[in-house]
């Protein structure tokens, strides 16, 4: 190759290399706004969209607001609170990482299912699975 | 990952300086790679330092920062080696200066304290260049101020001065601006009387335009004024009123003053006056044309016949061999720069803060605006530098203040979260 081939190939690349740094930047950016939303207690980009609310006082078709670390159950600590006999006191997480959804069982009496299958341990959650809390039924869907 | 960041960005800028010397001499010079390779150290001493006073500080800006400087000085090397180096030096003074503004201990908003002294000396600076500067380019008009050979433009501190001024008192009257009415008849205007700085401002920018002729810096501080008040008030009167005052003021400008005529009319028609006022603009868009999409190839053009090709018209020399392709990126990572600041801006949490960064923000994003728009022919040519890429070193020492405030901002509002 070249002198003048070398300088062809390097004044391109050159041009190349920058646009690789921003499309680098705008990729580590984008990573970085999706981890940020992981923070416990932050809004993160989903509802719960119930379906069978059985005794919690829930309306069908109401949207439950979901935080990045959500904690599930009968007893009043929990971020969403589901008063229904088949739910245990803690019952489940479900935890945004910043890329998707997983839900974890706490070892609650009648169990966590996504789409029907129980959850043993911690699994994702898609947009759009039915998840059940004991009995009770919500779809999880975007914000 | 800032320091993955930069080491790519450092691998750019000096492969690029290694190309420039492999055009010139057609072998890589090791000699050619010293001072950039000074340069690009200094951006991780910075990088570093930064960890160590604010490790959750913000990640991108540097990078992108250092990106920017490195390319403008490997292209003011190109066309002046000299300058080049003059622009290392001025980059590493403006990096201790933002090193300085990072590290030190009190909060940002110690400096909403000394509002009106920083207003003041920003005015001081300006009456003292128009009274005692030097006119170092032949212009006609006193834009620098010397101390033993080494000029500066007072004009470039006044713009992070001005900015500080503003937020400190936009953030103590905007409940009066945002909220309160004068009622005349049935309509309802602001509360005029708050808006002393407004009408000042707009005196002191057409005062800059007629006594220096320096329409760019004019508009720049009406922008940056308009911009942070919007910000602050959410009011749309209040750009619209400065931008209906700037307008009136301009067009009887036009009228009065022969020179901001002329300048309309090489806007309007630069290769009528090719001979004259126009040849700058006409070899500027020749230097564009000869570019094309991909460029001549860095250290392969000709863009030295542009006058001011290191300042102003940087972006003609940057599209002559770098060509559109590189424009468009070099304008993308500034684009970048300025989204992170505005989502600085968004994450600050207190008021004060919130303006300044907009406030600094916009002060980039305006002179981008300005000189991108005056050497493509988009808007009449006035002369403020391309942030980072242009040579100039008090223009770099504004720049990284800029920069060192916004970290200091990113700082403070990720340790109030936490």
């Amino acid at each position: 190759m070249s002198v003048d081939d070398a300088l062809l190939v390097g004044r391109i690349a050159f041009v190349v290399a920058l646009y690789l740094f921003l499309i680098l930047l705008a990729l580590l950016l984008r990573r970085e706004l999706l981890a940020r939303a992981a923070q416990p207690g932050e809004r993160a980009p989903g509802d719960l969209l119930v379906v069978d609310p059985f005794e919690t006082g829930l309306e069908p078709g109401e949207r439950i607001p979901l935080i990045a670390l959500s904690s599930i159950g009968r007893s009043n600590e929990n971020d969403i609170v589901l008063s229904d006999t088949f739910v245990s006191a803690e019952h489940a997480k479900l935890h945004w990482n910043g890329r998707g959804w997983v839900v974890e069982d706490l070892g609650s009496t009648n169990g966590t299912r996504v789409n029907g299958k129980p959850v043993r341990r911690a699994m994702p959650v898609k947009v759009g699975d039915t998840v059940e809390f004991g009995r009770v039924k919500a779809r999880l869907v975007p914000l | 990952m800032e320091l993955v960041l930069l080491l790519l960005a450092g691998v750019i800028v000096l492969s690029g300086f290694a190309l420039l010397s492999a055009v010139r001499w057609r072998h890589v010079a090791p000699a050619d790679l010293k001072y950039p390779a000074v340069y690009v150290a200094s951006t991780f001493v910075l990088s570093l330092w930064n960890g160590r006073f604010a490790p959750r500080a913000d990640q991108f800006i540097l990078p992108v920062v250092a990106i920017l400087t490195g390319v403008g000085i490997l292209v003011v090397t190109r066309l002046d080696a000299g300058l080049g180096h003059k622009q290392v030096v001025w980059t590493l003074l403006g990096e201790a200066v933002a090193g300085v503004v990072m590290a030190a201990p009190r909060s940002v908003n110690t400096l909403r304290l000394y509002k009106y002294t920083w207003a003041f000396v920003g005015l001081l600076l300006i009456v003292l260049t128009i009274l005692g500067g030097t006119d170092i380019n032949g212009s006609g008009y006193r834009r620098w101020i010397g101390l033993h050979g080494v000029y500066f433009q007072p004009v470039e501190l006044l713009k992070p001065m001005i900015a500080v001024f503003f937020a400190a008192y936009l953030d103590e009257k905007r409940e009066l601006l945002a909220g309160a009415h004068l009622e005349v008849g049935r309509l309802r205007l602001p509360p005029f009387q708050y808006l002393a700085p407004l009408v000042a401002v707009w005196g002191l920018s057409l005062l800059l335009l007629i006594r220096q002729n320096d329409l760019g810096s004019a508009l720049l501080f009406l922008g940056i004024f308009l911009a942070m008040i919007y910000v602050g008030t959410s009011r749309a009167v209040y750009p619209i009123t400065g931008l209906t005052m700037f307008g009136l003021g301009t067009f009887v400008a036009f009228h009065i003053f022969p020179h901001v005529r002329e300048r309309t009319e090489v806007w309007l028609d630069p290769f009528a006056h090719n001979a004259t006022q126009g040849y700058q603009l006409v070899q500027g868009l020749i230097a564009l044309a000869v570019g094309g999409i991909g460029g001549q190839g860095i250290g392969q053009g000709d863009p030295s016949r542009v006058p001011i090709v290191t300042t102003d018209f940087i972006l003609s020399a940057i599209g002559e061999e770098l060509g559109l392709a590189g424009i468009v990126v070099l304008l993308a990572l500034l684009l970048f720069l300025i989204f992170r600041g505005l989502a600085l801006a968004v994450e600050a949490q207190d008021g004060f803060q919130k303006l300044l960064a907009a406030g600094l923000i916009a002060i980039l994003a305006i002179q981008t605006i300005v000189i991108v728009g005056g050497t493509t022919r988009l808007m009449p040519l006035t002369g403020v530098p391309l942030p980072f890429l242009s040579y100039g070193g008090s223009s770099a020492l504004a720049n990284f203040m800029i920069v060192g405030l916004l970290f200091k901002i990113s700082t403070e509002a990720r340790e109030v979260r936490l």
